[in-house]
This record gives structure tokens, sequence and C-alpha cells, in this order.
């Protein structure tokens, strides 16, 4: 990783950095890689390369599955509606810093100076 | 009213309260002052709500005027305190960030909707790592929470606040927040018990995420039982939680006293002598009292705390995206809305945040996904394939909880993987999604000594197993 990929992850991640802190952020991210790097020894021995089906992990407590290799299932409910429209309306937009007559103001992103 | 709360258990004060031998309100205050007295040097709590005696005289009334109810409500009166990044309706919570200064819950989690039914009393937040994002309370925006043992020393993380608490008698009973032993490793650095239930088996409604793979409500207590107790209140499915699950598999295990050992665990480095012969004396205190201990091999193991530094920051990633100066908290004003959330997530995040997502950022991004995320994945799954096999052997795993005692203040906080370091032992069960406990099993030789714990893995649903293995072990180290 170099300079310019810290930069680049700063913008994707919608965070912006100082120039000081870019060199330090480098070497601690490139330390933390090449300590997960290790994961490829890990897989390199098997052949399979397909993708992992855990990439949610709810667990079933199905017959006598006690193992921790339960495949995930979902839990899902009756498709109805269980609060009353508006009932958070109030608490959710004044939880905003900026928000006028019941609605979260933003910055125009429109017809802007760009 | 003299309550000696070191000796305080949930069963006894229940029995006090139902005797009226004192009254909630008593009990509430005997913690108010010790909070008052002990908080300035520990830093344990972030606020005590302002109607924490109302709280207790509720309950008061209760005791007084209806005992058939008083009775049935299992927590009634017993005073909690709570991870600030447990939502309580009304009441602050910002994860220890400054993203979300300011920001009041909306409405209650699941655990705690749970809690109040069964009339628990909260005393107020504690200290934690921003975002649950640490080993050690040092990454809070409010300051490191110190050790009662050694207030040089760190209380653990991330649930610092919580495991303080319990040690220093600030409240008879926390809850905490374990994503990769953030309940566990406080608990053994701080000498009380920490239980990490299985993956789903508390509902994650009303938690603020971190990673959502991987994270649980844990329970903080000084003796096994307090946190079976509680575990019991608030576990179970729920509506609000599409990973949630309940159920007992405990019954389904028929070697209860097989233990297993991992093949190797001590040969690898970091590991403090204090540590290791603490983890063997308590093998054969396990051995004298009747338990047969069996070497496993679970050869991707050593691979865990790799796979968890790919998985997690990933998830982290994805989840503190919407902390964007828009929605909630902290807003730092620019030019425009780009620069308006460039410039709140820049000084709204600290350090070790801004590192996780950006490293999430990294290993989910197009060119890196193949080689890191899905990598991790599947080891994921080959370590979840190793200890179903082991399970086959044993009912379940012994390990140390942590790889030394407490550290120093400072000490880890310029070098992050030697931070990560400290999870080593803890982050396995988070990647199997298997309920764990750390449990208090003695002190080093310093000076002023620290706590050192001992943790329990076990299959998917049996906490139950956990907790029988667990008050029998508290009793062997009690009668040594």
């Amino acid at each position: 990783m170099e300079i310019k990929d810290v930069e680049k992850l700063a913008a994707l991640a919608r965070i912006s950095l100082s120039d000081a802190e870019k060199p330090k952020l480098l070497a601690e991210m490139n330390n933390i890689l090449a300590y997960v790097e290790q994961i490829n020894s890990a897989v390199s021995s098997t052949s399979n390369s397909g993708p992992a089906n855990t990439s949610t992990q709810a667990i079933s407590n199905d017959s006598a599955n006690t193992s921790v290799n339960s495949q995930p299932t979902n839990v899902m409910r009756d498709d109805v509606v269980t609060t009353e429209g508006g009932s958070y309306t109030e608490a959710l937009v004044n939880a905003a810093p900026s928000h006028l007559d019941g609605y979260i103001k933003v910055k125009k992103i429109l017809g802007g100076s760009q | 009213m003299n309550i000696d709360l070191k000796k305080i258990s949930i069963t006894s004060a229940r029995e006090a309260l139902l005797k009226g031998e004192y009254t909630s309100v008593d009990l509430v205050n005997a913690y108010l002052k010790n909070i008052e007295e002990k908080n300035k040097d520990l830093n344990v709590f972030l606020g005590v709500f302002d109607d924490v005696l109302e709280q207790a005289k509720a309950a008061d009334e209760i005791y007084k005027n209806d005992k058939a109810k008083a009775e049935s409500m299992t927590l009634l009166g017993i005073p909690f305190a709570t991870k600030d990044n447990i939502m309580i309706k009304g009441k602050p919570a910002q994860a220890g960030s400054k993203i979300l200064a300011g920001y009041v819950s909306p409405y209650d989690s699941t655990a705690i909707t749970k809690l109040k039914n069964a009339g628990a009393i909260f005393l107020g937040r504690l200290n934690m790592d921003e975002f649950a994002m640490g080993g050690s309370t040092e990454n809070s925006a409010f300051g490191v929470t110190k050790n009662p043992y050694d207030t040089s020393k760190v209380a653990g993380g991330s649930s610092g606040g919580s495991a303080a608490a319990i040690a220093s008698d600030m409240a008879l009973i926390t809850l905490g927040t374990d994503t990769g032993g953030s309940v566990r490793q406080p608990a053994a650095f701080c000498g009380v018990v920490g239980l990490k239930p299985t993956y789903g088996a508390i509902s994650r409604h009303g938690i603020m995420a971190m990673g959502s793979s991987l994270d649980i409500v844990g329970t903080l207590s000084k003796k096994v039982e307090d946190s079976e107790i509680v575990y019991n209140v608030i576990k179970g499915i729920d509506s609000y939680d599409m990973t949630s699950v309940e159920g007992d598999n405990s019954s389904k295990i028929n070697n209860l006293k097989s233990i297993g050992i991992v093949k190797g665990l001590l040969d690898q480095g970091g590991i403090d002598e204090s540590v290791k012969s603490n983890y063997l004396a308590s093998i054969e205190l396990l051995k004298s009292n009747g338990y047969e201990i069996v070497e496993v091999d679970l050869p991707s193991i050593k691979y865990a705390l790799a796979v968890y530094y790919v998985i997690m920051p990933a998830e982290v990633s994805s989840n503190l995206a919407r902390f964007d100066g828009v929605k909630y908290g902290f807003k730092k004003e620019g030019n425009t809305l780009l620069d308006d959330y460039l410039l709140t997530r820049r000084e709204g995040f600290g350090n070790e945040v801004r590192r996780r997502i950006m490293l999430g950022t990294y290993v989910l991004s197009a060119g890196y996904h193949d080689a890191y995320y899905n990598k991790a994945l599947l080891v994921r799954d080959m370590m979840k394939k190793d200890f179903a096999e082991a399970f086959k052997q044993v009912s379940c795993i012994l390990t140390p909880t942590t790889p030394t005692p407490a550290f120093t203040i400072g000490e880890k906080s310029d070098d992050p993987v030697q931070m990560y370091l400290a999870d080593i032992f803890t982050v396995t069960a988070n990647l199997i999604g298997s309920p764990s406990i750390s449990v208090p099993s003695g002190f080093n030789n310093a000076a002023n000594p620290l706590p050192l714990g001992l943790q329990f893995t076990a299959p998917h649903l049996c906490e139950s197993l956990l907790f029988q293995v667990g008050k029998d072990f508290e009793k062997m180290v009690n009668q040594k």
C-alpha cells in the first residue's frame, strides 16, 4: 500500500485526512495487513476456492444439532405493520443535528458551484 | 443500613428485599455512594441517570404492596449499569464516541425491555472503547478506565467500564457487548465473571452495531450464578433480530466432565509466564476434581486473529457508514454536503475507529476482496469444522482468557497489532458463534497482584453447560 492508496481509501470511507497523518496511517495499515496476510497460508493448502457459506452466521437449534457448524437460517416475522405510523418520527428527526419543520435539513446537492 | 456490597449476589439481595431487611432505595444508595467515592479515580461511569432513586422507589412500592408480583419479578430492585452502546429509551448513549455527542436513545433495546419487565434498576452508562473498538478503553473519547486492582493498569476493553464497575462494587451486575472478547478480556483483567453467549442468543436490536456477524450482548458479574440469572432473563428469539435463536443444547452433551485443551496452545509466543502457570494449575485443579482433560487438535485456531482482523473491519466499515453528521449527534459544517461528511467523520471518530473503517474499506474493495475477505470467510469455515470435530470428544474447550494480565496504560496504544494480540484467545468464539465464559482463576505475583481468567467455550446454545462447569470451577478456586 502507498500514500495514494491511503488517500483513495479515505475518500471512499468519507474521512478527510491531514497530510501529516497519512504516512502514520500507511505504516499502521501495512503492519496490520502484513499480520493478516497469514490467512493465505491457511487456504493455500486446500483446493476450495468458491465463496464460503459463512457470510452470515445465524445459528439453528434444530434436532440434535449441537455442532458449531449449523447452517444459516433467517428468523422471519409476518409482514404486518407493528408500529403506528409516525410514532417515532419526532424522536428520530430531533436526533438530527440540523432539522426544520419535521424534516432533516442538508445542504443542497444540485446546482452547486461544480 | 449497612449493606456489604462485596458479598452481595442477585439471590441474596432478592432475599433481603423480599424479607424487607433493606429496600431497593437502600441498595441503590449504597452503590451511588461507591460511585461518588471511586468514579473520580477509576473513570468507570460516563453518567449516572437522574431518575435512579425514582426507579428504586417504584420497585419498593411493589415489594411493599404486592408480594406476589414482587416474587414473580426476577430482578425487581436490582441495580444494573450498561455499556454506553446499549440503548435505554430517553437516556444518552454515545458508544464512547464524540460523533454521538448529545444523542438520546429513542427506544429500548430488546435486552433492556426484558430487564425492565423483570424490574431491574439502571444506574447509568459505562465507559468503553469508542464503538467497542479496542482492548483497553484507551480509545474512549472520555479517557481510559483504570483497573481497580492497580490504577496504573488498564481495565481491559472494550467493556472496561462494565468490568471495573463490578470489581469496584459500583453496580451489582453490568451488561457489555462482545465482538472479539470485549466482555471476557476486561472481565479477566478485573477479576470478574464475563459471559459471551451464543451468537443470536440475545437480540442485537437496540445495540449499536460494530461487527454484525460477531456482536453479542454479554453479562459481567462477581459470580457465575448472577450471569446465569440475567442471561435467562434477556435471552430469546426477537422479531426485531433476524439472526436471533433460542434453545438449550446442553442436555444433548453426554461427556460433561470431559474438557478439551488445545494442542500446542502454550507454544505460541507472547504468553506471560504467570498466565501459563495459572493455566496449568487450573488444569490440575479440574483433574483433581474429577474432570478428564483431553488434548484436541484445532489446526485452524492459529489463524483466528488474522481472520478476525479482516472480517471485523469489513463489517465495521459498512456499519459505521451511517455516522455522517446528518442523522445523529455531532456535526462539523463544511462548504458542501460532501465536506460535511468528510469533516464530521474526521473530527467525530477517533484514530482506531478511522483505522478500522479504512482497513475494512480496503479488504472489501474490488481487487482485494478475493485476497482478504473471501479468504477470511473460508478460514472461518475451516475453524467451525475443526471445532465441530473437537466437540465430538469434549463438552467444552479450555484456554486462558488473555495472554497476559492487565497491561500498563499507554503500553500498547502506539502499536495496533500489539493491542490486537490481547484478543488472541477470545476472538475464536465470536468467529464460530459459540458461547464462552471467563471465570476468575487466581492472581499473578506482582506487588499489586493482578487477576487472571480462565475461558471455557462450548457448542452453540450450551450456556447452561458453561454455567454448570463455571460454578464448579469457581468453587474449586475458592476452596484452594
